[in-house]
């Protein structure tokens, strides 16, 4: 069985009035295995964030399932939700998402506050996980007092403090500079390897380039899908730029 | 440009924040309302000719002061706030190219607007209560209701150039901001990220330790006289303390709590207590504002609605006779005179009265050393611990109690409440056997409990000693002998006036043809107290003063919702944010409500519980307070307390709910 499955999702808006209907999700399926490290890639307006949400569970498709592990999380209650999320899921955003007013380690604390745990097994679990991340000494610190590499590997280790099963990242290089950027994905790179799966929304080549896999998404759809096997980075962002290419040229005869 | 953009600018401007904009309008239209309606009760006709009606004046002008000052502090608060709220919108217009001096007509443009809004909403309410406001002074003043209404022009007058002052200056102020501003940290405006607020032990302590003496001494000043003084004392401690205590004090409980590492780490208290310390950093003053005008409002509503409706018992306390009259500065033998020509003209009028007190005392002020009294002048004293001993001559003793205690000179009966009580009492350096210690007070008036009461009942000869030696201290403003009698009169008030005058008349007819020379402090001498005849004065001051702390109470509400009401918008755009990750995160939105609701209620209801405090605190100072103004009714400023407090907390609740429900939207909206 694999982790998470998304089968025939689809995604209708209608603006507020019920007038116009925008689909942002016409049918999406794919599957991502356990351990997997998997980048979605597309343009701005192609659906990759609707899909997040919907794999988040802070949307609902209109049609379609996803499971997890099984089970089906658009049925799931609103109350159960944010439990799920929590156990389950990690997030990594964009624009990091810290909590101005908490400490980089009350930041990384706060979904096991939210599942009550005790705080001396928390100290327990930060350790292993700052350590990995290089954030040791910054834990004391808040937001406003470290850079912006520094700030999203905290949002990373709150992301894996919880040991989910997913972790979700969207764009997470976006607000990052180039060499923050590499030092980030080299170290999802290696949390991969420690068996975390990934599921990253991207639309640089550059970071889908550290994945295992690479789907496409156009017009709502998964449009191709690239399998790293055994090539080397530098092969990789070939293809996926070479995908690109044709992906904005609008090569539908290469499909 | 075109003629009318400004105009055109500036009026949508002023409808896109109608959120901030409204809650200004109503409180300038709130406050100038105030204003117009004390200067329409001060100016009307009947004001100067019925009795009484001085004393409102008094106390309305004193409303009218407070208005004016409360007026400025509260306009120019939400001014500062709403141009803060506007900073982002008005950097886009500079950059947009808006040059600074386009921007200052916009600004004069909205100003207007807003000031002629004001200004005709505030006048047009004004005048629509005026008449209503004094209605209600007159009824609280237990004076007739007036007929006929007019529109104060002087009101009108007072009222535009009070507020024009009030608005011109928040223009001021506007444009400097503006003029000093760079165009891109406009359009930063509030979003500077804001370091998390450093404890400041030492000012926190300053700050309990202020309140800590505030607190004391309103609980310990035992003497009326002496909490007088120190009630402005306590007050200004427990006012700086209040602000010591929000600013530093509460960051550092707040981070002391943090320490605690299994407290802290828990849901609920996790995100409230690093969200406070944030949140007091920004409202600490204004939350001190809040819970100093609540104080304020308490204070002001329980004392005067305790004066009012404890009027019956204040005037037993005050007025104990229906009707009483002292002589002072006489002699024995002048006193035994008039004495019975009291009884004789009594007898003769036939009046139904029960004579009460009738007695000639010399009471002198004094210092209780161990087993001495001494007298000494206020000014060498320093200490404003006074007491007083009462001096009686045996044969009044004799003739009240009925009995002879036998006394020979340099003997003494004596009565006191507390201390030394040997076998020997010194005054100055005469040495008086004390022959008996009175177990009971032993006169008919009732002591005067504003002091530590002493009194000697002495031989004729020992009389003339002592009064003698406190008057070769106390010079001219020594004591004299005085005769008082104080009876009851039966019959309706009219009556008992009617019967009073008919009895006073032909006595001081008397005491004036007989004793033109020897009572030289003539009419000064003499007092005349009809307690019927009282009523009118009090009713006017004390339903007066009840008026004034409606109308201000009123008017710190208002101020309090105000601010109450601005805190809950600025923090709810900030708030939303962080409420926003944490559903990310995994928070539940019942989680995100919940604590919400927590931090929202601690914040607003923590100036509530320290105004109750406050005045918890406060109370024996202040019923020592209303004991000098003969409310001595202690079980009544009680209950008048708690009900005020009770009523307060519902008016404060409503505020609250109402303007929870825009932090709430604001917050929710994508929650």
């Amino acid at each position: 069985m694999s982790l998470l499955e998304v089968t025939n999702v689809k995604k209708i808006y209608s603006t507020r009035f019920g007038g116009n209907k925008v689909q942002a999700l016409s049918n999406v399926t794919f599957t991502v295995e356990e351990g997997e490290f998997v980048a979605i890639m597309g343009e701005s307006g192609s659906g990759k964030t609707t899909l997040l949400n919907i794999l988040a569970a802070l949307d609902k498709p209109t049609e379609g399932e996803v499971l997890l592990e099984g089970k089906n999380i658009v049925h799931l209650t609103e109350k159960e939700i944010s439990a799920f999320r929590r156990k389950n899921l990690g997030f990594v955003f964009q624009d990091f998402n810290l909590l101005d007013t908490f400490s980089l380690r009350d930041n990384i604390y706060l979904p096991l506050v939210l599942a009550g745990e005790d705080h001396r097994e928390m100290a327990q679990k930060i350790r292993p996980i700052a350590q990995a991340l290089h954030i040791t000494e910054l834990l004391e610190k808040f937001p406003y007092e470290v850079s912006g590499g520094q700030k999203q590997r905290a949002a990373v280790a709150r992301a894996l403090i919880t040991s989910p099963r997913l972790v979700l990242a969207d764009e997470p290089t976006g607000a990052l500079d180039s060499k923050a950027a590499a030092a980030l994905l080299s170290m999802f790179g290696e949390i991969n390897e420690d068996g975390q799966t990934i599921l990253m929304v991207t639309h640089s080549a550059q970071a889908a380039s550290h994945a295992s896999r690479v789907l496409f998404i156009k017009d709502g759809e998964v449009f191709h899908q690239i399998y790293r096997a055994d090539k080397t980075r530098q092969e990789m962002y070939h293809m996926i730029s070479d995908t690109l290419t044709i992906l904005t040229t609008g090569g539908e005869a290469y499909a | 440009m075109r003629r009318g953009f400004y105009s055109r600018l500036a009026a949508t401007n002023i409808v896109k924040n109608k959120r901030t904009y409204i809650p200004y309008m109503l409180t300038s239209i709130g406050c100038i309302a105030m204003l117009y309606m004390m200067f329409f009760i001060l100016q009307n006709e009947g004001m100067d000719t019925i009795p009484g009606g001085s004393h409102l004046q008094t106390i309305v002008s004193l409303g009218v002061a407070v208005i004016c000052i409360f007026s400025f502090i509260f306009l120019l608060y939400s001014n500062s706030f709403l141009m803060k709220r506007r900073q982002k919108e008005i950097g886009l217009y500079n950059i947009l190219g808006m040059e600074k001096g386009h921007i200052a007509r916009m600004l004069f443009r909205e100003t207007v607007y807003t000031s002629v809004i004001s200004f005709i909403g505030g006048i047009l309410v004004g005048i629509l209560g005026s008449k209503l406001a004094l209605l209600l002074l007159l009824k609280l003043a237990h004076m007739p209701a007036q007929f006929g209404f007019f529109v104060s022009i002087l009101g009108i007058a007072a009222s535009f150039f009070v507020f024009g002052g009030i608005f011109f200056l928040t223009l001021l102020l506007n444009l400097r901001r503006v003029h000093l501003s760079q165009p891109v940290e406009l359009l930063r405006g509030s979003n500077v990220g804001e370091k998390e607020p450093k404890a400041k032990w030492f000012i926190a302590l300053l700050g309990f330790i202020c309140l800590g003496i505030g607190y004391y001494l309103a609980i310990t000043t035992e003497s009326p006289l002496q909490a007088l003084g120190n009630f402005f004392i306590a007050v200004l401690l427990v006012m700086a303390g209040t602000y010591l205590v929000f600013t530093a004090g509460s960051i550092a409980v707040l981070k002391v709590m943090r320490w605690k590492k299994s407290f802290y780490y828990k849901t609920k208290n996790f995100t409230s207590i690093s969200g406070m310390i944030y949140r007091m950093k920004q409202n600490a003053v204004g939350l001190a504002s809040i819970c100093i005008l609540s104080t304020g409002v308490l204070l002001m509503l329980s004392t005067t609605v305790s004066l009012n409706f404890g009027m019956e018992d204040l005037m037993q306390t005050r007025y104990p006779y229906d009707v009483n009259f002292s002589f002072r500065n006489i002699t024995l033998e002048e006193g035994e005179d008039i004495r019975n020509q009291v009884r004789k003209e009594a007898e003769e009028l036939q009046i139904p009265y029960e004579q009460l007190v009738d007695e000639m005392t010399l009471t002198v002020s004094c210092i209780y050393e161990d087993n001495k009294i001494i007298f000494k002048n206020p000014e060498d004293i320093g200490d404003i611990q006074v007491d007083v001993v009462t001096v009686i001559p045996v044969s009044e003793y004799e003739r009240i109690h009925g009995k002879d205690p036998g006394l020979s000179d340099g003997e003494i009966l004596a009565f006191r409440e507390r201390g030394n009580m040997g076998g020997e009492l010194k005054i100055m350096d005469e040495l008086f056997q004390v022959k008996e210690w009175l177990k009971e007070w032993p006169l008919q008036v009732d002591e005067i409990d504003l002091f530590g009461n002493a009194a000697i009942v002495v031989t004729k000869a020992d009389y003339d000693k002592i009064y003698k030696l406190q008057r070769e201290v106390y010079g001219e403003y020594a004591s004299t002998m005085k005769y008082q009698f104080g009876m009851d009169v039966q019959g309706t008030k009219d009556e008992q006036i009617t019967y009073a005058h008919k009895l006073i008349d032909p006595i001081m007819d008397y005491v004036h043809t007989k004793y033109k020379d020897g009572m030289k402090s003539g009419a000064a001498g003499i007092s005349v107290e009809i307690r019927q005849e009282e009523y009118e004065t009090f009713y006017s001051m004390n339903g007066g003063l009840l008026f004034l702390g409606i109308f201000l109470g009123g008017l710190f509400l208002m101020g309090a919702a105000m601010i109450i009401y601005y805190k809950q918008i600025s923090e709810g755009y900030e708030d939303k944010e962080r409420f926003e990750i944490m559903q990310k995160v995994g928070m539940s939105r019942k989680e995100v409500k919940s604590s919400i609701r927590r931090q929202i209620l601690m914040v607003f209801f923590v100036p509530l519980l320290m105004a109750v405090l406050h005045i918890a605190m406060a109370f024996p100072l202040i019923s020592r307070l209303l004991k000098l103004m003969s409310m001595a009714n202690t079980h009544l400023f009680m209950i008048c307390t708690v009900v005020t407090i009770l009523f307060f907390a519902a008016a404060y609740a409503v505020i609250y709910s109402i303007t929870a429900r825009s932090y709430y939207k604001i917050v929710e909206r994508v929650a």
